[in-house]
């Protein structure tokens, strides 16, 4: 008796949980257990790569299966926020293309989900924690240089971008606003 | 002669290796100068790109807003809401972009306190026309009719990226000043190690004509040596074939001579005559035979002994002296000198003597003494 409710308690919640080839809307990805950076890029991993000028609001880009850098990231940093994760958003400016790329980077696992990196079995990027070394990371990714590395917040209630420091890679690694170490304490 | 080409080539691959060193070094530093200069005009196309970005932005948002100000549509809202955030992101890249240029930082901030005033009206038409306030509508726009407001926006924006291509073409011909530099330093550094390497290779090419000559003159001198050492051996073969020739005849004439020499001493021994072999002092030396026989005394008690004692040589009766002492001193034979012989037992037999001095050279070193007996049958000396 105890040896079958060991194993219901073990393969029901894996029963129930989303799977790729779900069809699966803002509020089942929100209701998700256990949801931990690694599974949430597994679930879009048959997600096809759109581009949009604009953001989508999350359900469209549910529903469509379809989306670019930002609407995944955005969703991320939402979703594992909820989860408890401390998510950050950076946005890389680079050279050559009109178009620039976003990431989520994860604090907690110091890695970064992108959505270029979906489909993969290492779909969490390590990186270092400042903006400087995701741009560098993000540019390496793409065989190019960048100019700029911008974190932000964005809220789907307010629907408008906040940017929180922008590292731009002309200036010495010392002047970016997230190298400054902490007052020393009086 | 001092060996000076190793060092000589040694201090030419030194200086070589310095060249190169130093070529790498600047080529190294031109990459990083060239990889920065790249980054520099990266950033100055992406600061033209975020004021480009802007003035279309604020153009496209003033756009939707007017739309929605006609339509109603909350989507030409939301896309002129989206828009003018999208400015707003644009502004604050910009912002970084161009916070080391103190002009174009006021000038951009002032150009986005201008944007914000352009974003006040729109969110006072949005307000309004979600209101469906038509008259409030109708004010703002008719108020904003005839402003140059984006006018004035997009013409600080251009000349802002006019200073910004301005950058680009000064830092662009700073590049080119450093590419063609280093395309003097290298292809000097190159022509150099070239020059270089041709003077190694002089050098080595000269050390081994030297050594090339002298090898021929030591094959020369080792051919005259060879010469020179079978003339010689040659001339010792011969000589040895001389010696040997000569010491084969020496050989026969010593065997001669012995021979020669036993016969006289046969003969000298056979004789019946006393013989005497004296020294200049008169003392005997050597006897025959006949001697012994004669006196009838040992030949060991006669030799080394004075000839007085075996010979009485009658003294000259005017001078009184040594007739044989004075023939020997004067170098001179002495014929038919009467003598008597002293034999044991004290015999006295009488005898005629004949004294030939021996010379070395022309020093008188001894002399012979030969004795005749005068035989008791006869009553005469054998005949002189």
């Amino acid at each position: 008796m105890g040896w079958l409710l060991l194993a219901l308690t073990v393969l029901l919640p894996s029963a129930w949980a989303l799977k790729p080839t779900d069809h699966f809307g803002l509020k089942e990805l929100e209701a998700e257990p256990n949801l931990a950076p690694g599974n949430f890029a597994n679930l879009f991993e048959d997600f096809a790569y759109d581009y949009y000028p604009y953001l989508q609001s999350p359900s469209t880009f549910l529903q469509n299966r379809s989306g670019d850098c930002d609407d995944y990231a955005i969703l991320a940093a939402h979703i594992l926020g909820l989860r408890g994760f401390k998510t950050r958003l950076i946005r890389v400016e680079l050279v050559g293309t009109r178009i620039n790329h976003v990431v989520c980077y994860v604090t907690d696992k110091k890695a970064y989900l992108d959505y270029n990196n979906r489909m993969y079995s290492i779909n969490l990027e390590r990186s270092g924690t400042s903006i400087r070394a995701i741009a560098e990371k993000v540019a390496d990714s793409f065989a190019k240089n960048w100019t700029t590395g911008t974190e932000y917040t964005y809220s789907y209630l307010e629907g408008r971008q906040r940017t929180v420091c922008i590292v731009v890679k002309t200036d010495p690694p010392a002047r970016d606003p997230d190298s400054s170490p902490a007052p020393p304490a009086h | 002669m001092k060996e000076t080409i190793l060092p000589r080539v040694f201090a030419l691959f030194l200086v070589i290796l310095a060249v190169i060193t130093a070529v790498a070094v600047y080529a190294l530093r031109t990459i990083n100068r060239a990889v920065e200069s790249s980054d520099w005009v990266n950033h100055s196309y992406a600061t033209i790109y975020e004021f480009e970005n802007i003035i279309s932005g604020l153009r496209l948002g003033d756009g939707f807003m007017r739309t929605y100000a006609l339509t109603g549509d909350p989507r030409d809202q939301a896309a002129s809401r989206e828009t003018f955030a999208r400015v707003g992101e644009h502004f604050d890249t910009a912002k970084a972009l161009t916070r080391d240029e103190k002009v174009t930082d006021q000038t951009l901030r002032r150009i986005e306190t201008q944007f914000q005033e352009r974003e006040t009206l729109a969110q006072a038409v949005w307000a309004a026309r979600s209101a469906n306030d038509a008259e409030k509508v109708r004010s703002l726009l008719t108020a904003d009719a005839g402003s140059d407001a984006v006018g004035v926006i997009e013409r600080g924006l251009g000349k802002l990226r006019d200073k910004q291509y301005e950058q680009l073409s000064e830092r662009d011909r700073v590049s080119y000043l450093q590419a063609q530099m280093s395309r003097w330093v290298v292809g000097g550094g190159i022509a150099l190690n070239f020059l270089l390497l041709v003077a190694v290779g002089w050098l080595l090419r000269d050390d081994l004509a030297v050594r090339r000559r002298a090898a021929t003159a030591m094959a020369a001198a080792n051919a005259q040596l060879e010469v020179k050492v079978q003339v010689r051996t040659a001339e010792l073969q011969a000589a040895v074939t001389q010696l040997r020739a000569e010491n084969l005849e020496r050989k026969w004439t010593i065997a001669s001579q012995e021979h020669q020499l036993r016969y006289h001493q046969l003969i000298v021994e056979s004789v019946n005559d006393l013989v005497f072999v004296l020294t200049k002092a008169l003392k005997v030396t050597r006897i025959n035979a006949a001697v012994v026989r004669l006196t009838g005394r040992e030949s060991e008690s006669i030799i080394a002994g004075p000839l007085a004692q075996v010979l009485e040589v009658g003294r000259d009766l005017i001078t009184g002296h040594d007739p044989l002492s004075q023939a020997l001193q004067a170098g001179r034979e002495l014929h038919h000198h009467r003598v008597v012989v002293l034999g044991s037992g004290e015999r006295r037999i009488s005898g005629r003597l004949t004294l030939i001095p021996i010379h070395d050279q022309d020093k008188v070193v001894g002399g012979v003494a030969v004795v005749q007996i005068a035989f008791p049958d006869t009553g005469h000396t054998q005949p002189t």
